[in-house]
């Protein structure tokens, strides 16, 4: 089992309790084994997507077969260590907003799998101190 | 180990064979993912709430999925509904789990995706 969970906010969602994200051991394996591509390649999809969400049009739209096929033609970046793939994962699966822009706490945290509660709620009641 | 890999899976008799995309068994009291295929994370949203997140995206997002949650689990012994519950993205898909009283619940959940 992976040794680190993260915690996150969404400052859009300021009711909404702490999120945790956790990992694939599957996925972490995969990326150990240096079997990811670049990241770019999930956000050139990710903002194909948000576009025709933006214009309306997402009932029909369907990825670029290039840029979907990269996920699996595009060179691998090598073997990550356990705490660089949980970086990677908040880059691809946490929502951009909430890690690359600059807020006057912190909204995510890595935390050791073992400090994550595992009563619920323990688990609402979290919030990120500043 | 040897992979196999093909774009297309049909009979000798030429009918489509369409095999899981992806799939997930998720425990959400835990919260961890008991196993998994083509799944990078599952988020923890709140109760009864949660994100799978897909290693590899489809190509659409009008792909198909299943989903049970454990009927006997600690104190449950009640059916329970699971669905989406915002639009679908190539990605992820946000996915709630109710009881037959729609009360959100936090169960083992079995998932499974079909599309392209």
């Amino acid at each position: 089992m992976s040794t680190y969970r993260v915690i996150f906010e969404d400052p859009e969602q300021p009711e909404q309790p702490a999120c945790v994200l956790v990992p694939s051991d599957n996925w972490l394996e995969e990326a150990k084994a240096g079997l990811l591509p670049p990241i770019s390649v999930y956000w050139a999809l990710q903002d194909d997507e948000q576009q025709a969400i933006a214009e309306g049009r997402h009932d029909t739209f369907k990825h670029d077969p290039e840029k979907h096929a990269a996920q699996w033609t595009a060179p691998r970046i090598g073997p990550l260590t356990e705490e660089e793939a949980i970086e990677y994962l908040i880059m691809k699966d946490i929502p951009r907003h909430i890690w690359s822009v600059e807020y006057n706490r912190p909204m995510f945290k890595i935390v050791k799998t073992a400090d994550v509660p595992s009563d619920r709620q323990f688990r609402n009641a979290w919030r990120l101190a500043a | 180990m040897s992979t196999i890999k093909v774009d297309n899976l049909q009979t000798t008799g030429g009918a489509g064979l369409y095999p899981a995309k992806a799939w997930l068994l998720y425990n959400q009291r835990t919260p961890a993912i008991v196993s998994d295929g083509n799944i990078s994370s599952v988020t923890d949203v709140s109760t009864g709430r949660f994100t799978p997140s897909y290693s590899s995206s489809f190509a659409n997002a009008n792909y198909a999925f299943t989903a049970v949650s454990d009927l006997y689990e600690g104190s449950f012994n009640s059916g329970a509904v699971i669905g989406a519950i915002s639009a679908r993205s190539t990605g992820s898909v946000a996915l709630e789990v109710d009881n037959v009283s729609t009360v959100n619940q936090d169960r083992q959940s079995g998932v499974v995706w079909h599309g392209s």
